[in-house]
């Protein structure tokens, strides 16, 4: 290398210092002009019809199509009339809505139901090795998953349609080095009740993974699951189940409600043993699926193994793409990891695109969780190709999104792309859970945040940080909705000691998990790097404020937040597991989680 | 047939350089990729045990182990041994630092020449191993070591309130040495990394193989330039040779066939992965099956060949596209595309295929573009690319750092 060479390396590197200045590096310029109140305030409703203008409303190819032809299956209530807008404006944020809305509608009936993106839909995997006493690896938690064990209360969805966006903003120093971060929750809620959800007839495939290493704990708690989703089928449902080890094996097809007995017999009776060919197994189920598609009526795969094939297609972009593909054809997959041998990679992205969810059974108490409960709700999708498309000012740059795997940045903002929502069986956030930790916690919905920066010397020209725009489309009859809002700083409705402002109290627990998800992420990989010292200043720093957060609480009146609680309960065995390691480096100060450069 | 990748495994050595002395205090990872496994390794010395650490206390509990700096500063350098490098970080802050060491994967190989004006927009964070961590004494420094195959090495590099950084350079550069442990020693000789403090902050010094961390992001890409998705590869598991009779053949939305072959042991499904549309066979077809080793200019290629009354297809990757019949296929470098990153970390450059047909204009074939030839014949390229940074673990492992997957079908 040159000195010429030399030269521009170190101006880039400026220039990276200068662009990216972290998050801590400065809080925004006008917060500090005698606490202006911060808030999310509505945007203009248009007026007219819009259906896919600004390109959020066109629909594109990929992704899971439902039919149009199926029958309606939500609880609609007390139809409400179409008026293509709604505002928030007693709440804490405001959702425009729009011009998209069409008589299908179901609107506004009383509920306010969290809604779950497609994928993983607990963190069970990393909890599970936590409480076996060992350190789990970064991979093994994700934010998605992560976030969607919490609930957030979000204003009530009264905008009209079936889906309501809210955009919220929150400033506080993080919990981990206390430099100050900038966030942008966006949350989803919907009108529709969980109890009043009307499902169409269903034709569920039940891949079951019968290999070797199912041997034991995890063939029980498939047979205990299913034997359980059995119970809560429907009078016009159908089941099909598809066996695969060396091979698949399709052991009945097509069965009604009537046969339950034979059914349950032949789930009792399943044996396991041999390799996995998992993809003979996805294949086959898909293809029975298919085979009875057809109108006024839902086709879904459900997937129940480790994950971990051992002859066959390997390449985990084959199975996605087959996941795909019958997503487009209106068939969905569920996935349910079992077992101590996990790989999650497969299971995880194929029920991402394939309009599904995916969940680890890492108890016997998510066998009931997740097919007595959550069943209810993640048979269906609520909403498809779910766009949304976020500008930033000239004053703020975005650096990260997170709690979807569907964000992609670009000059300016950003976009997310989800390909379907399903409903979030808990309705609030600050209902007990079961005295047993790490249980009752799926089906919170989650949230997406977005780190936002202020950009170093460029003055905001007004107190609008961005705006989002929302598009999705109907399940059953295609159409396309949309929805906008606005995030400005006008309206703080919550200010706290350190200096912390929020839209409202969800964001500041939207902060809180943020924090807890990188302090979590950021131990693994110091404990993979052989600094489990670094690792346990990371946790220290992290249980601290977080018991101070939930302490604060405490003594305003209010309830300490159970996700909160239950997650500090696996910070300690985080740091419990680690003490025990031996050979230790010295504890050290947590490096910085939002690095400025 | 293909087999399953395993995924790669993580090597966790602390080393912990205090006073004098290396001392390696835990080794290897195994076990479930997924936990952290950490053998207690008792019989390893320690240079002195570190301070019995509460970590319980609530606040900071850090600020105990800044006495650990040692005295290295009123100590002769002679008194510390030389260490064998390339390079060494050394600590010139006045407090004991802990540096994280990054190197490549194993598994990783560049194409030195071409990335050395920009390697951190080539490598990703995802192209590095589990860190060695070492813990520093002020005064002190810690050997960087070649790591990565071929001629040149790549080391990610942070600490303790240290920003990551990138460390690249030629092995011709910057060959192995003695070089001495001391930041006193170390200073001349154009190979100390110097681990400074200012204004109260650690950085590091300049360097001429210091670059910034890689990026996480590529630009945005030109259009016709996006790197293909390797949900169009093509797939097949392992085909019985020879004539078989194909009794059922089911094809699902993105292109993949199970096929169940009736052979001398019985009904045997196999499965293939092309482009939807392209297999050209129906229940009941007598098909033929070989292997394919070679392309249409003869270069290698792994591939298979399918032939019924109904049609023939063949389809392989390798350094060469398929024979597609009489003419020519030049393969070169995509005009006005950079190289970008794909989905599994894969560092490459588009190629395009110019096929000109006896008689017929020449014809740019680009990733993802299908050719209709003139004998009614079809030619698609699934995937083209030179590849100058790739994981072997993660990427099709191939002679030569060009990759082109495609296929040919006639009905």
């Amino acid at each position: 290398m040159n000195t010429t060479q030399t030269t521009r390396t170190l101006l880039l590197i400026g220039s990276l210092l200068l662009l990216l200045t972290g998050c801590g590096t400065s809080s925004d310029p006008t917060s500090s002009s005698g606490g202006t109140p911060w808030g999310v305030n509505p945007v203009p409703t248009p007026g007219a019809r819009s259906r896919g203008a600004d390109g959020m409303g066109a629909s594109d190819t990929a992704g899971w199509r439902g039919r149009a032809d199926a029958a309606m299956w939500i609880d609609a209530g007390s139809a409400a009339a179409d008026t293509g807008s709604t505002s928030d404006a007693g709440a804490s944020d405001g959702a425009s809505g729009d011009a998209g809305a069409t008589p299908e509608d179901d609107a506004f009936t009383g509920g306010n139901t969290g809604l779950s993106q497609a994928g993983a839909q607990d963190f069970g995997l990393f909890r599970q090795i936590l409480e076996q006493g060992q350190i789990p690896a970064p991979e093994t938690i994700d934010d998605l998953g992560f976030f969607a064990e919490h609930k957030f209360d979000y204003p009530d969805p009264t905008c009209g349609q079936n889906m309501c966006m809210h955009a919220l903003l929150g400033e506080m120093g993080n919990l981990i080095t206390g430099s100050t971060c900038t966030l942008i929750q966006i949350g989803l809620n919907t009108p529709i009740k969980v109890d009043s959800l009307k499902r169409p007839p269903l034709h569920l495939v039940l891949a079951i993974d019968t290999s070797n290493s199912m041997v034991g704990q995890p063939l029980t708690y498939v047979k205990q699951g299913l034997s359980q989703m059995l119970d809560n089928l429907q009078a016009e449902d159908h089941v099909t189940l598809v066996t695969f080890s060396d091979t698949a094996k399709t052991v009945f097809e097509h069965l009604g409600v009537g046969d339950k007995t034979k059914m349950q017999k032949a789930v009792l009776s399943l044996t396991a043993g041999a390799g996995t060919h998992l993809y003979d197994g996805l294949f086959t189920a898909f293809a029975k699926a298919s085979k009875y598609a057809g109108k006024n009526l839902e086709s879904r795969v459900v997937l129940l193994s480790d994950g971990q094939p051992t002859t066959g297609i390997a390449s985990s972009a084959k199975y996605v793409s087959l996941a795909k593909g019958y997503a487009v054809q209106g068939i969905g997959i569920t996935t349910i990891g079992v077992g101590t041998n996990f790989s999650i990679d497969i299971l995880r992205d194929i029920a991402e695109v394939g309009a599904g969810n995916f969940y680890f059974l890492d108890k016997p108490a998510a066998v009931k969780e997740v097919f007595t409960e959550e069943v209810k709700t993640f048979l269906v999708p609520i909403a498809l190709d779910v766009k949304m498309d976020v500008s930033i000012g000239d004053a703020w740059v975005i650096r990260e999104g997170y709690g979807t795997h569907g964000w992609k940045g670009k000059s300016g903002g950003g976009s997310v792309h989800i390909p379907s929502l399903f409903l979030a069986g808990r309705l609030k956030s600050d209902t007990p859970l079961p005295t047993t930790p790490g249980t009752g916690r799926r089906g919170g919905g989650g949230a997406i945040l977005i780190e936002a920066m202020p950009f170093p010397g460029v003055k905001p020209k007004s107190s609008v940080v961005g705006t989002v725009k929302l598009s999705w489309q109907h399940p059953q009859t295609g159409a396309i909705h949309t929805q906008t809002s606005t995030i400005d700083k006008q309206a703080a409705k919550i200010q706290i000691a350190d200096g912390g402002v929020f839209t409202n109290g969800t964001v500041e627990k939207g902060f809180v998990m943020l924090n807890i998800f990188v302090g979590f992420q950021q131990a693994s990989q110091l404990a993979v790097d052989g600094d489990p010292g670094a690792a346990i200043g990371t946790l220290l720093s992290l249980k601290g404020a977080v018991q101070s957060w939930l302490d604060d609480k405490k003594q305003a009146g209010a309830t300490p937040d159970p996700d909160i609680v239950d997650d500090l309960i696996y910070v300690d065995l985080f740091l419990t597991n680690l003490k025990k390691l031996k050979n230790q480096t010295p504890v050290s100060k947590p490096p910085e989680p939002w690095p400025k450069d | 047939m293909m087999t399953h990748i395993p995924r790669p495994r993580g090597r966790l050595m602390t080393l912990l350089l205090h006073g004098a002395l290396l001392t390696t205090v835990a080794t290897l990872l195994s076990g479930c990729p997924l936990i952290v496994d950490w053998p207690p390794d008792d019989s390893s010395p320690r240079a002195q045990p570190f301070p019995d650490v509460d970590t319980d206390t609530p606040n900071e509990p850090w600020d105990a182990d800044q006495s650990a700096t040692g005295d290295v500063w009123q100590r002769q350098a002679s008194q510390f041994p030389p260490v064998k490098g390339a390079l060494v970080i050394g600590n010139v802050t006045g407090q004991t630092r802990v540096v994280r060491l990054r190197a490549l994967r194993s598994t990783v190989e560049m194409d030195c020449d071409a990335i050395v004006q920009s390697p951190q927009l080539a490598l990703r964070p995802e192209h590095f191993a589990p860190a060695q961590s070492w813990l520093v004494a002020s005064g002190r420094a810690v050997p960087v070591m070649p790591r990565g195959k071929g001629a040149c090495s790549a080391v990610l590099i942070d600490g303790t309130g240290l920003p990551r950084r990138l460390l690249f350079w030629h092995h011709t550069a910057l060959q192995v040495a003695s070089i001495p442990s001391t930041v006193a020693g170390a200073q001349s000789g154009g190979r100390f990394v110097a681990i400074a403090a200012s204004e109260g902050e650690a950085v590091w010094g300049a360097h001429i193989a210091l670059f910034p961390a890689p990026s996480l992001f590529d630009p945005v890409a030109p259009e016709g330039c996006a790197m293909p998705s390797q949900e169009q590869d093509l797939s097949w598991t392992a085909l019985p040779s020879g004539n078989q009779t194909l009794m059922e053949v089911v094809t699902a939305p993105d292109g993949c066939s199970a096929m169940d072959l009736l052979t001398d042991l019985g009904v045997q499904r196999v499965y293939v992965c092309v482009p939807p549309g392209m297999l050209p066979f129906s229940a009941g077809d007598d098909v033929y099956i070989a292997g394919l080793a070679t392309g249409h200019n003869v270069l290698p290629v792994t591939g298979v060949e399918l032939l019924s009354d109904s049609g023939h297809i063949r389809m392989g990757r390798g350094t060469d596209i398929v024979y597609f019949g009489k003419g020519d296929a030049k393969i070169a470098v995509t005009q006005g595309c950079p190289a970008l990153h794909d989905e599994v970390g894969t560092y490459a450059r588009a190629l395009s295929v110019t096929v000109q047909e006896p008689g017929k204009a020449a014809f740019q074939l680009d990733n993802g573009a299908t050719l209709k030839l003139a004998g009614g014949g079809r030619l698609h390229l699934v995937r083209a690319i030179e590849r100058l940074v790739w994981d072997t673990a993660v990427a099709a492992s191939l002679v030569g750092n060009r990759h082109i997957e495609s296929v040919w079908s006639k009905p």
